[in-house]
């Protein structure tokens, strides 16, 4: 590794006047697991670490009514995992993070690194994008708010300009009825998934019709993938298990993964299939009984 | 390119000088001398390196040193009260729940971790509360047996030192 | 059993407090005064030539002490079987990985730097991957066109086949006729196996310090396997003779499964040694141990049985074809070794056995924990079940009624000894029984299928052997232990030490124990082929009596009796008749004048004698088999003579789910049942079952070496998923029992058991796959896509 030159601001001022002076030059260090370990390869070369792991009041979660729930992004996974204050309305969160990797990955790896690294079969994003999730980017012009799903563009790749800092997440309360599932289906342990599928199911206040259906796939596409189609299939229908099995059918279709040293893309594939009917009745079932 | 860096590790303070890309893994180890954290997957996938930072086991190889500035490091060698063994020092001795014992020095700590944060962490959590951890000696039998009977110690410990106070 | 007072029984570790406080320095922790680092450059190409190599750039590069190249190695190619390797190659490269070139610097990262400075210029040529293909007459590929030439080992001599240029070994095992037996068969059944690349995965990787010193002797301090075989093979490599080559491992070592026998950073490090006058220092990172390291030895295996229809085997013929790799270096042994799995079990009249290494451009193998035993043991122990069920006949009793019997002579000719294959099979189903294994599917729901399924495996122990053990006492009582046996965890000092004391009647604490050093500790083959409890634990016994015998004759002066009535135990020597008639151990001492205080023990010796000092060595005889028919005639074999030092045997029995939505296999139960002998220390004999079994749990479902063209594409931690505590099962769903028949010739009864704990993992659960869902797997490691394509393609999907 190295050599670089490395820079603790105490401020995001001061972070974002870092980026923007070494520009491509420079990496954000939060937790580092990724980025010590792509460095460690060989994989990046930076010039300039910037560890903004010293900025206070990067680090909390804060639900407030009905606002925005706040997570900023020095948060580390872990912390999410275990957060009561997320339970029971992002319940959904905490299940899906506490999937990453191992608990000690999770005790250093933070929401903001996770999201920015990009990686696909990161088991943060697809959880987050199908609770509406957005993001807000600092930079020394000012800050702006993405969506997340307008936040990848490929794998490993965001449309975080090289000068922005990523500080928090922004989730809408999920609507009444609700529920989600994130499952990943994967060889087990620390390996990142296979195939994952988030799902939020809103019902109607009968708990019959389905009136909001989010899927999104993880790891079968460069970024995550939400599965239009599928959620179609179950929008303004009563779920029952033949309608969820052709949603799953459908979101298998939609996904375009690709052959790795674990599996064939056929396989992922079929996998999608099974993931996704497991993750929208979970969610559908957590929705029945959501208040 | 050497910068000084301030680290408490087992409750004392050291100050090295050095390049702000080493790992924590390699101050611990090259600078400190406490060797008894080991490298050995160099994708941060195998436990070996397991340190607590701060209570918490965290992947040292993965960690930048001057990450844990301001934090409570504790290595194995830290673990043991003077002569006394941590009961999961002793219950790793008596369950024969190392081989080679490369990896045991991540393993005692990741367990001390997650007995730490829940004492009556059940046999499915204390599995996947190790299973960052790998061996390729025992087949685990043993280390989980051992960390069972330590959590029992530790708790009767527990009750003992309240009903004493 | 339960005889002994410190045999048998569950000593804890020696050096246990180090091992969990970190104190334990293992060949990573060491370093050396005025060290270097080295690094090696590796070819990308699988089969070229080397048109030139310009080091001049990398010579200069600040902190470079030393480049070399082939033209800076010995020219004589050294080997086990056959002598096909260079240090570094100097024109021809035959696997992607092969060293080209090595740099020793003042750093790591420097040396890293001056690899990208050397350039190599090559010339591709056609490469052979497919096993069949370089196996037939007329490969892609010949890879070593001088083959005929290389020199072979005197002994076991690898057997060419001329109109097979890639062939590194043919062995065969023939017996009766095996077309006759086909027709007196009411069933033939035959079938295709295969197993893939596995790599050990050990935790510490290869690691040497080499050093020469002023008298021109090279060291090597590393984790290499095998401490004399290593000796010779560097003297060989570096033509070298013994008394200018020093090995060292008596530090600690993080795990080997036979990868440490791999020629690679010891020889380089050497070289670079030799160039630069000082300590070299080379450690293979987890990727090169992937691609340099070696991995199992994968195989295709053809066995077809014939079979009356009350189950008994009537004929069997089987060829196995290894994949060598590049070089012959383990491959070629591994066709000669792979037969003893086929002949350890079973008694067939008419039996066909040929084996086959075969050169490819792929990276070499190496040994396997397991070597040999369990790429038959795969075949055979399927196509039992497969035989069971289409002759409507139970599993367990198919096996059984074949079964050899002690007495029985085998298909090599051996009278057969200490077989515990019954015992251990029978002491399985039983806990399968009892503990329900495959029923209650009431708990099973959705696409989840249980089923259960057992298998028998054995391992053979290598001949011709010898160990040479070195006993001292001393005047404190406590017993000094030298031996050459190798130290990867398995606990050999633990059985040394045990041995030792149950010898002396003292406690473990009260041996010490020295190994590890060419310099100090004397011959053993080391800790290879499930040996070293057996070979140099039997040399560490008789060393121990030799030494018994020495005390007794000075002790026999004083106690006024003859020697052969005098025992010891506790540090005393007593007459056994009387036993208040005693002497300290302390007491046959003299103590020069001026260290003279009490409880001193320095300066003392024993008149006449000087110190007290028992050597004595155990050999396992050997004469070689027939080439023809691979096998020793009987009179040979009744003057005791094995081709094999003993067989292992072990039993296993699993409950699986098999999922018929994504082909995931889960183990919910097992249970192991393992024949070793008298176990030394029954807690470390269970450690290495578990372990064992769940490192060919691994194999099983999920570890491969992906190789494409010769390339690795899984090298790390990362891809290649290693068993976690995940994958196990909890507390009472995994039992291991210890079913021991012992061996005449063990020390105290005990024979060996590291390897066979591998063998018959993989075809229990693919039996009880086949319980489960009715599909049967023939290769392994079967994948959940694996599994769910077999499914599928039996419509059970």
């Amino acid at each position: 590794m190295g050599p670089f030159e490395y820079f603790e601001p105490s401020t995001i001022e001061e972070a974002v006047l870092l980026l923007n002076k070494y520009g491509n030059e420079a990496k954000v260090l939060a937790g580092g697991t990724a980025l010590v370990n792509m460095m460690k390869k060989g994989v990046i070369k930076p010039g300039y670490i910037v560890n903004i792991g010293c900025i206070p009041d990067l680090d909390y979660i804060r639900i407030d009514g009905d606002k925005d729930a706040i997570i900023k992004a020095l948060t580390t996974i872990r912390r999410i995992e275990q957060s009561q204050q997320l339970q029971p309305k992002y319940g959904m969160i905490c299940e899906a993070v506490g999937q990453l990797a191992s608990v000690s990955v999770r005790n250093v790896a933070t929401i903001g690194g996770g999201l920015c690294n990009a990686a696909p079969g990161q088991v943060i994003a697809p959880t987050l994008i199908a609770l509406s999730a957005k993001v807000k980017l600092v930079s020394v012009a000012g800050e702006r708010i993405v969506r997340l799903e307008n936040f990848f563009i490929g794998s490993g790749a965001t449309v975080l300009k090289t000068s922005e800092l990523l500080i928090d997440i922004q989730i809408p309360t999920p609507p009444a009825h609700s529920g989600g599932a994130y499952v990943k289906y994967s060889r087990g342990g620390e390996d990142y998934p296979i195939v994952g599928v988030a799902a939020l199911i809103t019902l109607d206040s009968g708990n019959k019709a389905c009136t909001g259906a989010k899927v999104v796939l993880d790891a079968v596409a460069p970024t995550p993938m939400i599965a239009h189609k599928s959620e179609e299939i179950l929008e303004g229908e009563e779920l029952d298990d033949k309608l969820i099995e052709k949603a799953a059918q459908v979101a298998s279709d939609e996904s375009s993964p690709i052959d790795d040293v674990r599996c064939s893309a056929e396989y992922k594939r079929k996998m999608v299939r099974v993931i996704a009917r497991d993750a929208i009745k979970r969610a559908a079932e957590r929705a029945k009984s959501a208040v | 390119m050497e910068q000084p860096l301030k680290l408490k590790v087992n409750g004392q303070f050291y100050e090295v000088f050095e390049k702000p890309w080493r790992t924590l893994a390699d101050v611990l180890r090259d600078n400190l001398g406490l060797t008894g954290l080991k490298e050995s997957c160099d994708t941060g996938n195998c436990g070996a390196c397991t340190v607590l930072l701060d209570g918490k086991p965290v992947k040292s190889c993965m960690v930048l040193a001057p990450q844990a500035k301001g934090k409570e490091i504790i290595t194995i060698e830290g673990l043991a009260d003077q002569d006394r063994l941590h009961p999961l020092q002793e219950a790793f001795i008596e369950h024969f729940a190392f081989q080679c014992g490369y990896c045991t020095s991540g393993m005692i700590l990741a367990a001390k971790a997650l007995l730490d944060e829940n004492p009556d962490s059940s046999e499915d959590e204390i599995r996947e509360g190790l299973s960052g951890n790998l061996c390729r000696c025992t087949g685990y039998v043993k280390i989980v047996e051992a960390v069972m009977a330590a959590k029992e110690k530790m708790k009767q410990m527990k009750v003992a030192k309240n009903n004493s106070s | 059993m339960g005889k002994y007072s410190v045999v048998g029984k569950s000593v804890p570790s020696v050096g246990s407090p180090a091992m969990v406080t970190g104190k334990i320095r293992y060949m990573t922790d060491l370093k050396q005064a005025n060290m270097l680092y080295g690094k090696i450059l590796k070819s990308p190409y699988a089969h070229a030539k080397i048109i030139s190599i310009d080091t001049s750039k990398a010579e200069i590069l600040p902190g470079v002490r030393a480049v070399v190249t082939g033209k800076d190695a010995p020219t004589e190619r050294f080997g086990i079987y056959i002598s096909d390797q260079l240090i570094i190659e100097p024109e021809i490269i035959r696997f992607i990985g092969q060293p080209v070139a090595a740099v020793a610097a003042d750093t790591l990262d420097i040396a890293q730097e001056a690899l990208k400075l050397i350039h190599v210029q090559y010339e591709e040529m056609p490469a052979v991957f497919d096993l069949e293909e370089a196996w037939s007459t007329n490969p892609p590929a010949v890879i070593h066109p001088d083959l005929p030439q290389y020199k072979l080992a005197p002994l076991n001599a690898p057997v060419l086949e001329p109109d097979r240029p890639n062939v590194t070994n043919h062995y065969r095992v023939y017996e009766g006729d095996v077309e006759e037996g086909f027709r007196q068969a009411d069933l033939i059944i035959e079938n295709k196996f295969s197993t893939a690349r596995i790599q050990h995965c050990c935790l510490e990787p290869n690691i040497c310090i080499a050093s020469v010193d002023p008298d021109d002797v090279l060291t090597i301090q590393g984790t290499r396997q095998g401490l004399y075989g290593t000796k010779d093979l560097i003297g060989r490599a570096f033509g070298l003779p013994p008394s200018k080559v020093r090995i060292i491992t008596s530090h600690y070592i993080g795990g080997s499964f036979g990868s440490k026998f791999m020629p690679g950073v010891d020889e380089i490090a050497g070289l670079l040694a030799y160039n630069t006058r000082r300590p070299v220092r080379i450690a293979y990172t987890r990727e090169e141990e992937f691609t340099n390291g070696g991995t199992r030895i994968p195989a295709i295996t053809y066995i077809k049985d014939g079979v009356k229809k009350d189950g008994t085997l009537v004929a069997r013929e089987m060829k196995v074809i290894v994949n060598s790799g590049a070089y012959a270096w383990r491959g070629a042994v591994l066709a000669r070794n792979s037969s003893f799995g086929a002949v350890g079990t079973y008694r067939v009249p008419n039996f066909k056995y040929d084996a086959y290494g075969v050169y490819t451009n792929e990276e070499p193998v190496i040994a396997f924990r397991g070597f040999g035993s369990e790429q038959p043991t795969w075949a055979i122990e399927s196509q039992m079940d497969m035989i069971a069920e289409k002759l409507g006949l139970d599993p367990l009793e198919v096996r059984k009624k074949n079964f050899l019997k002690e007495g029985d002579v085998n298909n090599t000719g051996e009278i057969v000894h200490s077989i515990g294959a019954r015992q251990c099979l029978e002491k399985v189903a039983e806990c399968m029984k009892e503990d329900g294994y495959g029923k209650t599917q009431k708990e099973v729901n959705g696409p989840w299928k249980k089923g259960a399924g057992l298998a028998i495996g054995n391992k053979f122990s290598v001949a011709p052997a010898a160990a040479v053990g070195s006993v001292k006492v001393n005047a404190d009582g406590t017993i000094e232990v030298r031996h050459s046996a190798d130290n990867f965890g398995q606990g050999t000092n633990n059985v040394m030490g045990q041995i030792a004391a149950e010898e002396f009647g003292i406690s473990l604490d009260r041996v010490k124990i020295i190994w590890g050093d060419t310099s100090i500790t004397p011959y053993s083959q080391g800790t290879l082929s499930q040996g070293g409890t057996y070979h140099t634990g039997n040399g560490v016994r008789l060393a121990c009596q030799d030494a018994k015998r020495k005390l007794f004759e000075v002790a026999a002066k004083k106690l006024n009796v003859p020697p052969e009535e005098l025992t010891t135990s506790e540090g005393k020597v007593y007459v056994k008749a009387r036993p208040s008639e005693s002497i300290e151990i302390g007491e046959l001492f003299t103590m020069i004048s001026f260290y003279a205080k009490p409880g001193a023990t320095i300066g003392t010796f024993v008149e006449n004698v000087g110190e007290i000092i028992g050597s004595a060595v155990w050999i396992q005889k050997y004469v070689p088999p027939d080439t023809e028919t691979g096998r020793i005639p009987l009179d040979v074999a009744k003057q005791g003579i094995r081709l094999a030092s003993f067989f292992g045997y072990e039993a296993c029995g699993v409950e699986v789910l098999v999922n018929l939505e994504t082909g995931e296999v889960k183990v919910t139960k097992v249970v192991l049942a393992e024949d070793m002998g008298q176990p030394i220390n029954p807690k470390l004999c269970e450690g290495q079952m578990e372990g064992g079994f769940v490192q060919a749990l691994g194999s099983t479902l999920r570890e491969e070496v992906i190789i494409d063209k010769g390339k690795v594409l899984n090298p790390n931690w990362r891809d290649y998923k290693v068993p976690t505590t995940l994958d196990v099962p909890c507390g009472e769903n995994f039992k291991s029992f210890i079913t021991p028949v012992p061996h005449k010739d063990g020390p105290f009864g005990a024979k060996g058991m590291g390897e066979v704990v591998m063998t018959p993992v993989a075809p229990a659960i693919a039996n009880a796959v086949y319980n489960a869902v009715g599909v049967r797997m023939k290769h392994i490691p079967m994948t959940s896509e694996r599994v769910l394509k077999a499914l599928e393609e039996a419509g059970k999907a």
